[in-house]
């Protein structure tokens, strides 16, 4: 995918495009100072790290740690192949993929990739972009062969970003995905998750923090094609200043696609008076034995919560990232890996003070 | 799938249409076909005064500039708007002054349908509830029982055709002013080519002594019906309206695009409730009436309320939002729905509601079922401005399905700009579990009555917002299609 591609796609389907005017954003963010390039954080253990500069692979940069080699194939032109073989289990190892640019990186990059994990097969990756001056677009296909588990972690740190995660899962398989959407201008990312067989299952986990001028839009759709699937999803977005947030979330249930089990919920807070937030989620829905439900929210901090905390002798500043915290520890407790919790964590104190 | 849910489905894809009759009468119909000359036909038809024609021309031209919506969950052939008739009245040698002038044959029709177009008098101690009628055959109203009485209270109560004539000031102001002439494909067309519907005014202070009610009846053949209703209630006035309507049955599909605008100012209220029984197609989804219609209601004043209810059951094609404008500091919107779909049924239908003024409260209560092979979407729209400080909504959308080739589908938009509003939407989907089932035939009900229970008691909350006269009728129409669907 392009930045034309997206544009593109953007113009012909206006009804999924409703709140993010990609050309009226990009000259937006035209205007805007570009973002300074940041240096590649440190870690603290020897996991695996696979880095990306300008949207190609640096081995010199790279750690594999105890995973061959072999599992990365193929080059920014073809598009880059991960693959994991049946039975292959790579939990304990959380596999990290860091897109970073430097002072040589052209105005666009665009990065493919194809993640296949073999039947019975564990992943666990966290794919990470770094601030950036270009404007990046990804595109990652994601297969899950019969009873493949993956955890996917996503983090953005601002910027124009566009991101397409497509996922195919056999009968018995898992994806569960953690974002953390930091600002964007713009950002959109659109999950399209097929359960095709019996018994597979997702869930999809976000936290978007926005402000300033940031507009962020994450468009999820499920689609149930197979009996007994069950899907989750919790977006919890934080908005502050002239920012505006968008979550359109659809769960598709096709016909003899029963006993199906999908829940969506949608909570955001509006933290200012400029800020916007536009929430779509959407069921439809072609078989009859079936449990599905939606639930969106939009308002303020409780102000009877913030009375609590400050009858307790919390300060109106501490009572507020108390409760903005627990807001989205909702989404952040649910994480499996801990390194990710606290990298999670130790980004958001960030964006609060 | 249990034999209870399957031989439900079966009856719901057998109910009977009971309406489908046809009143043998000579009508005036205008030849087939939409140009200018078919609307400057109706204007003269109906005596208008110049600024009408020229508001309908109006329209038209701009109608003719735009193209049809196609972001609802429907699918019919395209439409051929040359091909049907625009106006088609009764034959009446001169327009009848009392009810005794009107054609027996009219009476019978409704008499038929069971609206009283006879005004009941009342018997000594006995406080039985009134309904004034406004009864509207094709193109033109027929008969508005009890004017007289509303007048004594001020009321204006009459059709449109007539208001234009006698309170040509009223009209003016408020025609086109909620929904403007260029507002969507089917309003503006309705616009060019309306013909009848009510005109209501309650004065200030004034409650409405009695429920208003129009009756919309299509008889002729190849025609559509386009009828624009107008409701206003002035400061601190309230008025409960009823409307219904019924089709005969016929193998072509016929257009229904109304237009019906509502304005409220301060503390009035209005309560607009609406049992849609248009002809719903056969089993096979062989004709049906398409409807595609605009309501929207203004809460221009402070403290005012509208409310609207609707038990959608017929056409094949329900495309239907009635909305609210919430401008009034304090103003109140409500919505409650109950759409209910069967064989090639398709309806999308939802609400919007605008929250613009302080301290706006909106609530929205929608059910859907499907059955057969219907599908039936929830559509519709919360939008918090700014400057709708404390505004305050509640959506609930539930849907039942029943048998497995059906669908359900909720779209709602959410859109909110002002951190001190409080949005809450949710929406769920499910079949009648047989273990409810179960209960209630361990209880002693047979698996018939036990389905109409439930079904009823998922639209309770919707019904029981219906006047008394209607909640009776849309249990029974509820009742109907549960009716022989086991044993």
């Amino acid at each position: 995918m392009t930045l034309a591609a997206a544009i593109e796609r953007s113009k012909r389907n206006r009804e999924d495009w409703k709140y993010t005017d990609l050309p009226a954003l990009l000259a937006r963010r035209a205007q805007n100072a570009p973002m300074p390039i940041t240096a590649l954080p440190a870690t603290a253990n020897d996991d695996a790290r696979l880095v990306f500069v300008n949207g190609i692979f640096h081995p010199a940069q790279s750690r594999f740690g105890s995973i061959p080699s072999c599992i990365l194939m193929g080059d920014e032109r073809s598009g880059y192949k991960l693959t994991l073989g049946e039975h292959t289990c790579l939990v304990a190892q959380p596999v990290e993929l860091v897109f970073t640019t430097d002072e040589s990186a052209t105005d666009e990059i665009d990065i493919n990739l194809s993640i296949d994990i073999g039947a019975n097969g564990r992943l666990t990756l966290l794919e990470r972009h770094l601030p950036s001056r270009a404007f990046s677009t990804i595109d990652i296909n994601v297969t899950l062969h019969e009873s493949a588990k993956f955890v996917h972690g996503k983090m953005t740190s601002g910027g124009a970003h566009i991101a397409r995660t497509n996922v195919n899962v056999a009968r018995g398989g898992y994806y569960s995905h953690f974002g953390l959407t930091r600002g964007g201008l713009p950002m959109r990312h659109d999950i399209d998750v097929h359960l095709m067989d019996e018994q597979a299952q997702a869930a999809l986990h976000g936290v978007m923090l926005l402000r300033g001028g940031d507009h962020a839009d994450i468009t999820t759709r499920i689609a149930h094609n197979a009996p007994h699937g069950v899907s989750r999803q919790m977006f919890k977005t934080v908005l502050g200043d002239k920012s505006r947030g968008v979550f359109q979330g659809k769960i598709y249930v096709a016909p003899h696609a029963q006993k199906t089990d999908g829940h969506q919920i949608s909570r955001a807070l509006l933290l200012s008076d400029s800020a916007e937030m536009d929430a779509k989620p959407e069921l439809e829905i072609y078989a009859d034995d079936v449990k599905c439900s939606h639930g969106s929210t939009i308002g303020d901090l409780d102000a009877d919560a913030l009375f609590y905390l400050r009858a307790r002798g919390l300060s109106e500043t501490q009572a507020r990232a108390l409760l903005i915290d627990a807001f989205t520890g909702e989404v952040i407790d649910d994480i499996p890996v801990p390194a990710w919790r606290d990298l999670f964590r130790a980004d958001m104190e960030g964006w609060q003070s | 799938m249990s034999t209870t849910t399957d031989a439900l489905a079966r009856d719901l894809a057998s109910q009977a249409y009971k309406y489908g009759f046809v009143t043998d009468i000579d009508s005036d119909v205008a030849p087939p076909g939409l140009t200018e000359s078919t609307i400057h036909f109706i204007s003269t038809k109906k005596g208008e005064p110049a600024w009408l024609l020229d508001w309908r021309l109006k329209a038209f031209s701009h109608w003719r500039t735009m193209a049809e919506p196609d972001w609802a969950k429907l699918h019919y052939p395209p439409i051929d708007y040359q091909a049907a008739s625009y106006y088609a009245a009764p034959k009446q040698a001169n327009k009848p002054k009392t009810l005794d002038e009107v054609d027996p044959e009219l009476l019978a029709t409704y008499a038929k349908l069971g609206i009283p177009l006879q005004e009941q008098e009342i018997l000594a101690g006995v406080t039985e509830r009134r309904v004034a009628v406004d009864a509207v055959f094709d193109s033109v109203s027929v008969a508005t029982t009890y004017k007289k009485e509303l007048e004594s209270h001020g009321i204006i109560f009459c059709p449109i055709s007539e208001a234009v004539h006698n309170h040509p000031d009223l009209v003016r102001k408020y025609l086109g002013s909620v929904v403007p002439v260029t507002d969507n494909f089917f309003a503006t067309l309705n616009s060019a080519v309306f013909t009848d519907g009510s005109f209501v005014y309650i004065p200030k202070g004034v409650r409405c002594p009695m429920e208003l009610s129009t009756y919309f009846r299509i008889n002729a053949e190849n025609t559509g019906q386009f009828e624009r209703t107008l409701i206003i209630a002035d400061e601190g006035a309230s008025v409960s309206y009823l409307e219904g309507c019924t089709a005969p049955k016929r193998d072509e599909n016929q257009l229904h695009a109304a237009v019906v605008e509502l304005v409220a100012l301060d503390d009035a209220n209005i309560k607009y409730s609406t049992v849609q029984n248009w002809y719903p197609g056969d089993k096979d989804g062989k004709g049906g009436i398409y409807n595609f219609v605009t309501k929207r209601g203004a809460c221009r004043g402070k403290r005012s309320k509208i409310s609207w209810t609707q038990v959608e059951t017929g056409s094949a094609i329900t495309w239907k939002y009635p909305s609210c404008v919430l401008q009034g500091d304090d103003s109140v919107g409500e919505f409650y729905s109950v759409a209910i779909t069967n064989n090639f049924q398709q309806a999308d239908t939802g609400t919007k509601m605008i929250h613009i003024g302080k301290n706006t409260k909106s609530t929205i209560i929608a059910k859907g079922i499907s059955a057969g092979r219907a599908q039936s979407t929830y559509r519709g729209l919360v939008k918090i401005l700014r400057t709708a400080k404390g505004a305050r909504n509640k959506t609930q959308c539930d849907s039942l399905l029943i048998g497995d080739k059906c669908g359900a589908h909720t779209v709602p938009y959410i859109e909110s700009r002002q951190p001190a509003a409080r949005v809450e939407h949710e929406a769920t989907t499910s079949k009648v579990s047989e273990d409810q089932l179960f209960y209630c035939q361990q209880r002693g009900l047979n698996a018939e009555e036990a389905m109409a229970l439930i079904v009823n008691g998922f639209c309770r909350e919707v019904l029981q917002e219906l006047p008394m006269e209607f909640a009776v009728e849309a249990q029974k129409l509820v009742g109907i299609s549960l009716e022989g669907s086991v044993g």
